[in-house]
Order: structure tokens, then sequence, then C-alpha cells
């Protein structure tokens, strides 16, 4: 019982992780096939806003949390606005360039805040299970991780800026002829994939060491489960990472950190070879 | 016959080849340094200006070259000639692992931004397996593979005949990277002018109609992606040689974004430019890494940035097709 | 004097490689049909997407109520009353058939949309019994249905027609040429009509342009088209 308890949790953690690691990345690819190589400073940003403010500003850990989401909105707004933009319909070109808006935030958050930064107590305690140390607010971010893509699937199936969304990704042009702002939309969008980033950054910031580099702790981790989603993220997306984090939970139970997270690498890229569309390609396949 | 579009080429390498006339060591050894790096990126210009395919991990095939070469040479340091074949017999390990990973790539159909993300996973997974091998038990025979600090001490390119020693090191490691790199441009020009690289080149507009005349366009890419991986292995063993050590950060994320940006900024659908544009941007974050690495990175990602925004051609072949119109239009 | 609710002043257009559509004029009344024909590839498709700021025009003028409107975007022509039922329908196959039919009038102040849909559905009853599968799973006479539907729903003042009669079977083409002419003379919606299915034309109170490299060829008007025979051998003594 404890040890399906603790598999449950482990398997819980690690595939909150690669949710929400992947879901800013995911909404941004699977709207507009880019792949935001950005997307880890977006988290990074959302962390190092979350603490700040709560380290210098004494903001309570929630609205701590709230204004590094926010941050990372405007930053995602700003960003889109001035260059990617401009870059739709390029998808390696924009891929180059959020490369080197990667560069330049991590590097500037190291001349700023310098190699490592005062961190957060996790909030909430830890309970006891027979052997095993187990913290509430890991269980709670499985439960947030699963809410925020309940939220997202209602956002994007039941709402009008959903319909509207659906349609631009798959016809900006006619979109446009019936007076959609694909533009707007676009913004939009980044701007939501933007907020998701922050608010992985957000929340995993009172858990983690706080570098510049926090955001590359995910971004490996986002890579893959967005590539294993296939072109439709929004279908893939619980498979993939339900798959992964099997995987990598297993691996890391028979031997250690490292291997699990090798041993994932090394699945994604069997599983490209073998499903190059990825588990949405599988899904859509199988329905037909 | 002096084509005018090789004038520019051909005025480059004959500074090049007077500049040891005129500077010490220190200074030959630094361009050295600088021109190391063109291969990786030539091999990258070759699969992405080319091909239309950009991989992020062209780092996987430096670091494995590097890597193997020293391990090769480190074990069997005292057979004849080691360091003459080590660097050849890794050059081949770093091409049959680039066709391998070329055949999974383009015969799984994996494409476009995918292939990015793959290649990348590919170099992150051997920076995270050689960074985990700092314990003792992580040896290949005699070589430590070392973690994160590295491997150190594997002999120098060269050959001992008798009582006479040559190795590839200060002015005659200049001269042939100078002469290495002469050949291959002449060698990647030759390819961008046959039927493979046509087709290769056809294949970037339209993969299907080319594939529809009866052209294999898997294999071509697959042994083209396999050229590159050589290319970058060349970088990896001379790097190697030439510091003589080789870390898993060569590997990492920033160390693979560096080929990106020196080949876009230099402008990838040229292959002189390329050369050009990367010993100039490497001098240029050498320089400017003096005053701490992180601006030299915050430098070339904001060089990056603007490139892909207002000059998607590229900075140095832009110059390149400016100076043509300006003075050599004319006949 | 009728008001000319379209006016096309020389305008040229087409692609990086070639100009396809080559200074052409004409002005449109509100309320009438032009039906425009020739042959494949002579600039008729470019012409409308042009026209509806799919593509740039490269020279000329286009007004819309006397408003100039070369520069606009697609969108914004939407939004002055212009719509668009392209070649091939494209219309959106995830969205359900009642989704595709509302996406307009979500980006417009709101009206009410029962009202709406039940406008829409009394022209088009078939939409109604699938208002809920997915717009892929129409079939081609009904996929061309619910995009004239979808061009409708904004209360365009000029709908602009591409080939509605392709791939479509005969019954439904001319019911597709009824549910047209109804809407031109009970909304006083103007259309403009890029059509090589002479019948088709020919069933409408219209006037046709024959158009050639991009220019008007000859101009045939709808008494002579009233004669099917006739009409056909004009247009193919013309192209």
């Amino acid at each position: 019982m404890i040890i399906l308890f603790n598999l449950f949790y482990q398997f819980g953690d690690a595939l909150s992780f690669l949710l929400l690691a992947a879901i800013g990345l995911a909404v941004i690819f699977g709207m507009m096939k880019i792949i935001n190589l950005a997307h880890g400073e977006f988290i990074t940003i959302g962390a190092y806003g979350t603490v700040v403010s709560a380290k210098i500003l004494k903001l309570p850990l929630p609205i701590a949390m709230a204004v590094g989401v926010l941050v990372t909105v405007i930053f995602g707004y700003i960003l889109e606005r001035i260059i990617i933009r401009h870059l739709y319909g390029r998808p390696l070109d924009s891929v180059v360039a959020t490369w080197g808006i990667s560069l330049i935030v991590s590097q500037s958050f190291l001349v700023i805040f310098g190699p490592s930064f005062e961190g957060l107590q996790t909030p909430l305690s830890n309970f006891q299970l027979g052997a095993y140390s187990y913290s509430q607010y890991r269980l709670l971010l499985i439960l947030i991780s699963i809410s925020i893509l309940i939220l997202l699937y209602i956002l994007f199936l039941k709402s009008n800026f959903g319909t509207l969304a659906r349609a631009t990704i798959e016809n900006p042009k006619i979109a446009s002829t019936l007076g959609v702002k694909v533009d707007k939309v676009y913004t939009v969008t980044f701007c939501i994939g933007s907020a998701l980033a922050g608010l992985t950054g957000a929340i995993y910031a009172p858990t983690m060491t706080i570098v510049p580099s926090i955001g590359q702790a995910f971004i490996v981790s986002a890579f893959v489960t967005v590539v294993t989603a296939g072109a439709s993220p929004f279908i893939g997306l619980i498979p993939a990472a339900s798959f992964l984090s099997l995987i990598q939970t297993s691996v890391t139970f028979y031997y250690h950190a490292t291997i699990g997270v090798l041993a994932l690498l090394f699945s994604v890229i069997l599983i490209i070879r073998f499903l190059p569309k990825g588990f949405s390609g599988l899904l859509i396949k199988l329905k037909k | 016959m002096l084509k005018k579009d090789n004038i520019f080429t051909i005025s480059v390498f004959i500074v090049l080849l007077i500049i040891p006339i005129l500077f010490d060591d220190f200074y030959i050894n630094n361009i050295s340094y600088f021109m190391i790096w063109t291969f990786i990126s030539l091999g990258l210009a070759l699969i992405w200006g080319m091909g239309g395919i950009l991989s992020f991990g062209q780092t996987a095939f430096f670091g494995l070259a590097g890597y193997s070469f020293a391990i090769i040479s480190i074990n069997f340091s005292d057979i004849y000639a080691v360091g003459i074949w080590s660097p050849i017999l890794a050059l081949a390990i770093t091409a049959i692992f680039g066709a391998i990973v070329g055949y999974f790539l383009f015969y799984g159909g994996i494409y476009d931004v995918f292939i990015g993300i793959v290649t990348l996973a590919i170099t992150l997974v051997l920076e995270t397996f050689m960074a985990q091998t700092a314990g003792p038990e992580w040896t290949v025979g005699n070589a430590r593979l070392n973690g994160f600090n590295g491997m150190q001490g594997m002999p120098p390119i060269g050959i001992k005949i008798g009582e006479y020693k040559f190795d590839l090191q200060g002015i005659g490691q200049y001269y042939f990277i100078v002469f290495l790199a002469m050949f291959l441009l002449w060698l990647l020009y030759k390819i961008k002018k046959s039927n493979f690289g046509l087709i290769l080149l056809a294949s970037k507009e339209d993969r299907t109609r080319v594939e529809s005349l009866g052209h294999n366009v898997k294999k071509i890419q697959m042994i083209t992606f396999s050229l590159s991986a050589l290319l970058a292995g060349v970088s990896g063993i001379l790097y190697t040689n030439w510091g003589g050590y080789i870390t898993p950060s060569s590997m990492g994320l920033i160390a693979s974004a560096m080929p990106v940006i020196w080949v876009a900024a230099s402008g990838k659908n040229d292959f002189f430019s390329v050369f050009f544009g990367c010993i100039l941007l490497v001098y240029i974050s050498q320089t400017l890494a003096v005053n701490g690495a992180q601006y030299a990175i915050i430098l070339m990602g904001l060089i990056l940035v603007i490139v892909t925004r207002y000059f998607p051609e590229g900075i140095i072949l832009m110059l390149k097709k400016l100076l043509t119109n300006k003075f050599l239009s004319k006949k | 004097m009728k008001n000319q609710i379209l006016k096309i002043e020389s305008i040229s257009a087409g692609y990086e490689t070639a100009i396809v559509v080559n200074s052409f004029s004409y002005s449109i009344n509100q309320g009438e049909i032009l039906a425009i024909t020739g042959r494949n590839g002579v600039g008729k498709t470019t012409l409308l997407r042009a026209i509806m700021g799919i593509i740039p025009i490269k020279s000329g003028n286009l007004l819309f109520n006397d408003e100039n409107i070369t520069k606009k975007t697609s969108s914004e022509r939407s939004m002055l009353g212009m719509s668009y039922v392209p070649q091939g329908r494209e219309i959106f196959t995830s969205l359900s058939v009642e989704e595709n039919i509302l996406l307009p009038i979500l980006v417009r102040n709101k009206v009410n949309l029962k009202d709406k849909l039940n406008e829409i559905y009394k022209f088009f009853p078939i939409l109604e019994e699938k208002k809920k599968s997915p717009g892929g799973s129409l079939s081609g006479g009904q996929q061309q249905q619910l995009a004239i539907a979808r061009a409708l729903v904004s209360n365009p003042k000029v709908i602009l027609l591409d080939e509605p009669s392709e791939g479509i079977q005969p019954s439904i083409v001319k019911f597709i040429g009824e549910i047209v002419q109804k809407i031109s003379t009970t909304l006083k919606t103007t259309f403009i009509i890029v059509e090589q299915n002479i019948s088709f034309i020919s069933q409408l109170n219209t006037d046709c342009l024959v158009v050639d490299k991009g220019r008007i060829l000859s101009k045939i008007s709808s008494s002579e088209l009233r004669d099917v025979e006739k009409a056909r051998k004009l247009l193919s003594l013309e192209s």
C-alpha cells in the first residue's frame, strides 16, 4: 500500500513536472507552429519575479507568484510585438531568434542577480507515511497541473476565443477574410503561453535553488514532451507526459536520477523514430 | 581564371598566409583557435543553407570526435603513428554516428523544427552523460572520462620518424588549418555545383517533387548530414588537439547555440561568408569574454535576434554582395 | 443614379514572379450580380483574392462605398462589409458547422445569435440538421452551402464567390443559384461570381465579363445569357 502510494507520488510528481514544463511551449507550438527556445527563460522570469517580490518587496507568496506571472506576460507581449510577429511563416527563423533571446535573458540574469539567489521555503509541511516523507506542496502541484489542463481545454474548446483560435490555426487567411484579427489572436496566444511558462516558474520557485539557469531544468523536459506529443499537442500532451514520466519514474526507481533523465531523452529519440507524428499522430490514426 | 566571386576568398587567404610573417606565436595560436571553429560552421552551412535542415546538435559530433580522439590516443599512445591514425579513426566514428543519426531522422520521416529538437536532445544526452562520469569507475581502457572537468593529457596530433618528431602545434598547426580550410571550401564549392548539390538544393524547395523525379532524397540528406557531422568532428579534434582538453560543456546548450549564431549571422547560403564570419565572430566573443563570458554571450544572442529579424540573409553575405555590386559589377 | 458599391480602378496584382491581374477596371452597383468567366489561369481567382485583400494590390485603387480600401487588410475589409467564399470552400474542418457560421459574428458587435442563426438556417435547412457535426464531415455541396452561410452571416454588402459550382452535383448547383438570386433580391447584396459553369451563370440575372490574361476581353449582357446555347457559343468563341 505504502509502496503503491510512493509510486503514485513519484509518478504524479514527474507527470506534473513534465506537464507544467511543457504546457506554455505546447500552447505556442500547437497554435503558431513556433518552438519557443526561450521557453526556459520565460520560466526563469516567472521564478525570479516570484522570489524577488517575495524576498525584496515582502509580498505574500500567492501575490508574489501572481507578480511573477504578470512580469512574464509583459515580457512575452513585448517580445511578440517587436520580434516574433515578424517571423510568422518562417518557423526555422523564429526558432533561431528565440534561441538568441534565450541566451540574452539567461546571461542577463547572471549579470544582474549573480550566480545564485536566496531561495524560498517550500510552503506547507511534509507528512510521513511509513519510511517515506512526502511534501504536501508537491501533491498540490499535481492538482494544479491537472486543473490547468482542464482550464485550457475549456478555453480552447468551449470559449469564443477558442473558436477564433482554432479557426486561426487551421486557416489564418480565411479566418482573416471573415473579420478575425489574426495578429491579435496570435498575440493573445503568445501571452497565454508566456503566462503558463511564468506560472510554472512561479509555483516551482519555492521548491528549487534559484539560479539563472533554472529554466534549463525545465527546457529539456518541455521539449521532449512537446515533441513526443506531436503536431497537435492538445491531444498528445497527456499521453506523452504520462508515458515519459512512467519511463523516468521506473528507471529512476531502479537506478538513479541521471540515468532517469538519460532514459527520458533516449526514449524520445526512439519514439520520434517510430512515431514521427508523436502521440497525437498515433491517436488521430487510431480514431480513423 | 579569376572569377570576381572568388576575389574575397583569395584575398582573405592571402592575408591568412602572410599573417605568420607579421605576428608572433601568441597571435598565430589565437587565429588558429578562431579558424578551428569554421569547420563546424561550414558543416552547419552545408546541412542548413544547402539542405534546409536545421540541426541544433552539431556540437554532439564535435564532442564525440573530440572525446574519441582523446580516448583512442591516450589508450594507444605507444603504438606507432597514433598521432596520425587516431584523429582519422575518430573522424570515421563521427561520420558513422552522423550517418546513423541521419538515418533515424530522414528515414523516420522527421522534418522541420523537430530535427532541431531531436538533434538538440542528442547533444544534451551526450553532455548529461559525460558530465556524470566523474567517478573512477568511468574509464575506457587507460582513459579516465573525468566527468565535468573533462579529459586532458592526450598526446597531440603528429608523427615521430626516428629522431625527427613533428607535433601539430604552433605555426605548423596554423598552416595545416589554413590549407585544410582552403581544401574544404573548394570541396564544398564543388559539391554545391555537382548534381548531388543541385538535388539537395532542390529538395529544400520541394522535397516531394524531387522524390517524384526519382531521386533518393532521404539518402542524399543522410549523406549530407553525415558530411556535416564529419566537419563538426574536424573542429572537435582540432579543438582537443589545440588546447589539450575536451569537456562536456562543449556539447551543452550554450555551446550548441554558437554554430547556429555564427552561420546565421554570416550568411548560411555562402560558404566563404560562413568561414570569414565565423572567424570574426569567434574573435569578437573571445575579446569580449575577457570582461566576463556572459557579456560575449549576450552580444551573440543580440546579433542572432537582430540578424534573423532584419538581415535574414546574413550580414557578411549581404556586405559581400554589396561590395561586389559596387566595385566589381562593371566589366 | 445608382450607388456604385465597389470601384475597381486599374488594379494589378499577382505573385512574386508574375503579374496575373493587369490594370483591371470595373465598377459594380449595389444589389447587382456580376459574373466573371474565362479559361483556367487567366487571373479570375487572383482578382478576387486581391479584392478581398488576401494578396496585395500592386498598383491601382480599390474603392468600397467611395472609401479607398487598397491598403486595408482582409480582416478590415470584412468588417466594412465584404465577404469571400473561396474556391474549394475552405471551411474550417475542425470547427463544428455552427461554429463555422458563428465565427464572423464573434468578432463583431453582439447581435442576437439565435435570430441570426435561424435566419441563416431558413436559407440552408441542411445546415441546421448538421449543426453539431464537424465541418470536415460534410459533403461538397453541404460545405459550399456552409461557406456561403458563413459569408452571409455578417450582413455583407458585397459577397465574392469563387467557383461555387465546382465539384458539386447539378441539383445542388441549381439550389445554390436560386439562393444567390434570392439573397440578391431580398437583401440587396452585391455578388461578384467567378464561374466557368455557363448554365449556373445563365440562371442568374447578371452580366458576364469574359477575362483573359488579367484583362476584360468582352462583356455579355444578361439577355444574351438567357439562351444557354447561344451564350456557350459566344463564350467559346471568345475564349
